[in-house]
């Protein structure tokens, strides 16, 4: 009921900036000034019991001819969650609301610009700050940018119904991007961005029992064991995910996108790797074609596949002694990102520009739905998860 | 299952180093081809919409992909965290 109010609420928030958007467009229509607003609304479902549904806004000013521009972000997940990690631990379904905001704003007179940004989120057991700035610079008549750039983001975990002064986890991140972008050819683009992200604190959920289970009957444990063969098998207690106080993170991105007659391709593919043993290569595709000049279809296709960090274990040994348990390993883990998976995603999208015939692209609707399948290789409870996603955007252009 | 699973995985880890090996050319050849001067008037089709790397996608799909995936990066400017995963 909270979550319906709050989507009602949210509903009249996007009519309000649409309506603000235009109001502000009749003031600037004689100068430089260009409103964009937009509207999304996604949906999120899949196999393990997760449902999400967010709304969220944005509305952006710019002038092109000064070359400063402001934006500003707002969403909010609505999440529903009864999956299997919740359920093994006898723990009752939950729902929960999580808001999200940005503000960014651009400057680039000529051929030196920089951007700063500020995002927060905001959950009832965790709170993430971060801020940012980077510069860029044109070269060789803007056919190679380089840009730097560099965020802060100082996040607090604690538990929903305790104030974070009695119980919380900080941990901080610095990310340092470097990208730079070259044009090839006439059509042709190509961005090469790496990204440098040390994280720093103490990131266990506090709400992620770890089982444990004896030294001979671990090996046993068989893939995606259910939760009640997991409750039958493991050590009595429970103990808490305990992960390590740093981590350092590297990522390099290469993205190339042409344009041809009537359609643009577009690849990416990062390759990720990380001190925790972590490694990932993720490759992304898409092909928008023009389908007459008001109407564009695109397929998409991502596939990420990564390893496990070193300490993940399917089934963690740990000891039983008079008091309970003891010699319990030091780092452990029950978050399934951490482990070996492979993911596969497969959708599409269209955009219908429908504004005036001299500036369609003014108004545009666009879509997207996406399916997808996630196969965990050495994990508990569940051997995979199929999940849909689907968007649905309003954009609206005033200049 | 599984072993399709390995089978893939193995055949990914496989070509990891030609995946590597061809990002090096790219960059390589892109290096010296950014040296070629296009002007204002011939990037007609590099300022089409569909070019902007936020085109065809949405902040939605964007977060659901970070909570999915163990990796992250590829993008820049600050964008807060959650406690998702």
């Amino acid at each position: 009921m909270r979550a319906n109010k709050l989507g009602l609420l949210l509903g009249g928030l996007a009519l309000v900036m649409f309506l603000g958007g235009s109001a502000r467009a009749d003031d600037s229509h004689h100068g430089t000034t260009i409103v964009h607003t937009k509207a999304e609304t996604s949906t999120y479902a899949d196999s393990d019991a997760v449902a999400v549904v967010s709304p969220g806004v944005e509305a952006s000013i710019e002038d092109p001819l000064s070359g400063w521009s402001v934006t500003g972000t707002y969403m909010v997940d609505i999440v529903s969650a009864a999956s299997v990690d919740i359920v093994s631990t006898a723990s009752p379904h939950w729902s929960e609301v999580r808001h999200a905001a940005t503000l960014s704003a651009k400057y680039k007179p000529h051929l030196f610009g920089g951007g700063v940004s500020a995002a927060i989120s905001r959950e009832p057991d965790y709170l993430s700050l971060s801020a940012g700035g980077n510069v860029s610079l044109e070269l060789d008549d803007k056919n190679v940018v380089p840009l730097l750039g560099y965020s802060y983001t100082h996040n607090t975990a604690g538990r929903k119904t305790t104030p974070f002064s009695v119980y919380s986890h900080v941990y901080s991140t610095h990310t340092i991007n470097g990208a730079l972008e070259l044009v090839l050819d006439p059509s042709t683009l190509v961005t090469f961005v790496s990204d440098v992200i040390l994280e720093r604190g103490n990131q266990s959920k506090p709400y992620r029992y770890v089982p444990l289970f004896a030294q001979d009957v671990a090996p046993s444990v068989p893939l995606g064991a259910t939760g009640d063969l997991v409750n039958q098998l493991r050590l009595p207690g429970k103990i808490i995910e305990n992960l390590p106080l740093s981590r350092n993170r590297f990522a390099l991105t290469a993205r190339l996108a042409q344009r041809l007659s009537a359609s643009t391709f577009i690849v990416s593919e990062r390759g990720y790797v990380d001190d925790w043993g972590q490694k990932a290569s993720t490759t992304d595709m898409r092909f928008v074609v023009d389908v007459g000049k008001r109407f564009f279809l695109w397929p998409h296709l991502r596939l990420d596949v990564q390893s496990a960090v070193s300490f993940w274990k399917r089934a963690y040994i740990g000891q039983l002694g008079p008091g309970g348990l003891v010699n319990v390993p030091a780092l452990r883990t029950g978050d399934r990102e951490l482990g070996p998976l492979l993911t596969t995603t497969f959708g599409g999208g269209f955009r219908w520009n429908i504004g005036p015939s001299l500036r369609p692209a003014d108004v545009g609707l666009v879509f997207l739905a996406e399916g997808a399948e996630t196969n965990y290789r050495d994990a508990l409870f569940i051997k995979n998860r199929l999940s849909g996603f689907s968007a649905l955007e309003l954009e609206a252009t005033f200049q | 299952m599984n072993s399709s699973f390995d089978s893939l995985h193995r055949a990914t880890r496989g070509t990891r180093g030609v995946v590597v090996a061809c990002l090096l050319a790219v960059l390589c050849t892109a290096l010296l081809a950014g040296c070629a001067d296009v002007h204002a008037y011939q990037r007609g089709r590099l300022a089409h919409a569909s070019m902007d790397p936020g085109y065809a996608a949405s902040v939605g799909q964007e977060h659901v992909e970070a909570v999915h995936e163990g990796a992250t990066g590829g993008h820049v400017g600050a964008t807060s965290g959650c406690g998702c995963n």
